[in-house]
């Protein structure tokens, strides 16, 4: 409130103690108070003819209200929910534009009265002042003076003290309790089900998977061996370990001379959760080798280690290093190297 | 001439009839469909976007002997998926999926074209706060 209104009111309201800004800043060029906008009168106060129509007008959208509650118990009992899937739409439909008109009904016209046919007048309101005055403030502090006195709060130490002893302790147990709320992450974030050995099978009939099943140009949505029979936390561990499993020409493989051996006969796993925010990757292009993200189009590149070619992921998928058993099944050498999914706090 | 094509290399043969229609587990396709299909197909087959211009085409309407010859040989960018990643069966059920979504319309309403939240966040902003502002208008402004 600039400094002029501020007078203005604190002689309206009589108010004897002296103006302080506090914190507020105060400009030095003022701008004037340009008062209410000059009376405009309604229609319907000028004619009767329009007060009447205004009358009827919200007379009739609290009728439609009326008509919308019957039209939705009607609605109700015409369109059965059936063991048919579609009979939800026609019930749901009927159902909620019955309400919506009966509700909406009321709002209008309860609106509209208010606008063309109650009183037609501004009002304007001044704020009054936040301090209180001296005699408030006054009988304020002979009340905690009281209280002090009668408690005896500063004449006993004994009691006082005790007291913030006790209430300090207080907090302890539900600290205790709350700290004991959720499982504590530990290093859940940084390893996942697969370990040496755990055989690559199909998401989500659990098979697993041999390499001469794996044709070029084919792709298998990959979880690990145990996956499918769980029951306990099995979408906290899929969200983790789903892979998905490519086969290329192994010269267009460019793999680093480090992780060689992490693929086999041309076939390479990785990780399918985005390192952006954790979306399922699983948008393989055939020909270009390039895997899209659909939710913010980051795109990796097959051939190259799953480096990021474009979009907002800023590390690559993590390799998961596959070979095969005596079986000829496809088996992991080993648990990721990194932690898969998004970057978080420690890493 | 399709003599001729097949003699120039192997390829997967024509499936069979008996894998084409649309009488297995619509439930299993479906949750096949979800995990080999639907990121790039959409979850209902509406189809969508790839890199730099490609996309996975819609797949309502159109006929099981495609559809099935599509997953074995994997046209464009599609990848392959063989007998021992998807079995046959599981090839019908997904054919049957995709009929049941093509016979049921769906259940929430209009769909608009399936194409999921960015349709539906559009029509939302421009219908639903449209809507808002225009009675919001209208509370504030005085009568007549």
């Amino acid at each position: 409130m600039a400094g002029k209104d501020l007078e203005k009111s604190k002689e309206a309201e009589g108010f004897e103690h002296e103006f302080e800004s506090g914190l507020a800043v105060i400009s030095e060029t003022k701008i004037s108070d340009p008062g209410l906008a000059p009376h405009r009168v309604r229609m319907t106060d000028k004619s009767p003819k329009h007060a009447k129509n205004a009358e009827r007008q919200v007379a009739v959208l609290f009728l439609l209200s009326v008509v919308g509650s019957f039209f939705a118990l009607w609605a109700y009992v015409a369109f059965p929910i059936t063991e048919d899937l579609a009979t939800v739409r026609a019930n749901n439909l009927w159902l909620g534009l019955g309400m919506t008109l009966s509700l909406l009904g009321i709002g209008i016209g309860a609106v509209h009265w208010a606008k063309t046919l109650m009183p037609d007048f501004e009002v304007s309101e001044a704020r009054h002042q936040t301090r209180g005055s001296e005699d408030v403030r006054a009988a304020a502090v002979e009340i905690v003076k009281l209280a002090d006195q009668e408690s005896g709060f500063s004449r006993r130490k004994l009691i006082r003290r005790t007291m913030y002893g006790a209430l300090a302790l207080f907090p302890l147990p539900a600290l205790i309790v709350f700290g004991d709320l959720g499982p504590v992450v530990g290093d859940s974030l940084r390893h996942t089900m697969w370990k040496k050995g755990t055989r690559l099978t199909k998401d989500p009939t659990g098979i697993p998977i041999k390499a001469s099943d794996v044709t070029l140009g084919s792709v298998f949505h990959v979880i690990p061996e145990g996956l499918a029979e769980m029951h306990e936390h099995k979408l906290e561990e899929k969200a983790k370990a789903a892979v998905l499993l490519v086969r290329l020409n192994q010269e267009d493989l460019k793999e680093d001379e480090a992780k060689k051996s992490w693929s086999y006969d041309g076939i390479v796993a990785y990780s399918k959760i985005c390192t952006h925010v954790g979306c399922p990757v699983a948008l393989y292009e055939q020909h270009t080798h390039h895997l899209l993200c659909p939710c913010h189009q980051s795109t990796f590149d097959v051939t190259e280690h799953c480096k990021v070619v474009f979009g907002p992921a800023s590390r690559s998928l993590p390799q998961l290093p596959i070979t095969v058993d005596a079986e000829g099944y496809l088996i992991a050498q080993s648990d990721f190297l990194e932690p898969v999914g998004p970057s978080f706090w420690e890493r | 001439m399709a003599a001729y094509v097949a003699s120039l290399a192997p390829g997967p043969a024509i499936p069979e009839d008996q894998y084409l229609e649309a009488t297995g587990d619509a439930a299993h396709g479906g949750e096949l469909f979800r995990i080999n299909c639907a990121m790039c197909h959409n979850a209902v087959g509406a189809g969508g976007a790839l890199t730099e211009g490609k996309y996975a085409p819609v797949l309502k309407g159109v006929s099981a002997k495609h559809v099935y010859e599509a997953m074995v040989t994997g046209p464009q960018s599609m990848p392959v998926f063989n007998d021992s990643n998807l079995t046959p069966t599981d090839k019908q059920d997904i054919i049957t999926y995709l009929a049941y979504m093509d016979e049921n319309e769906s259940a929430g309403g209009y769909a608009l074209a399936s194409l999921g939240p960015v349709a539906e966040g559009l029509f939302v902003w421009i219908f639903g706060l449209g809507g808002i502002i225009a009675i919001t208008v209208w509370l504030a402004a005085k009568s007549n």
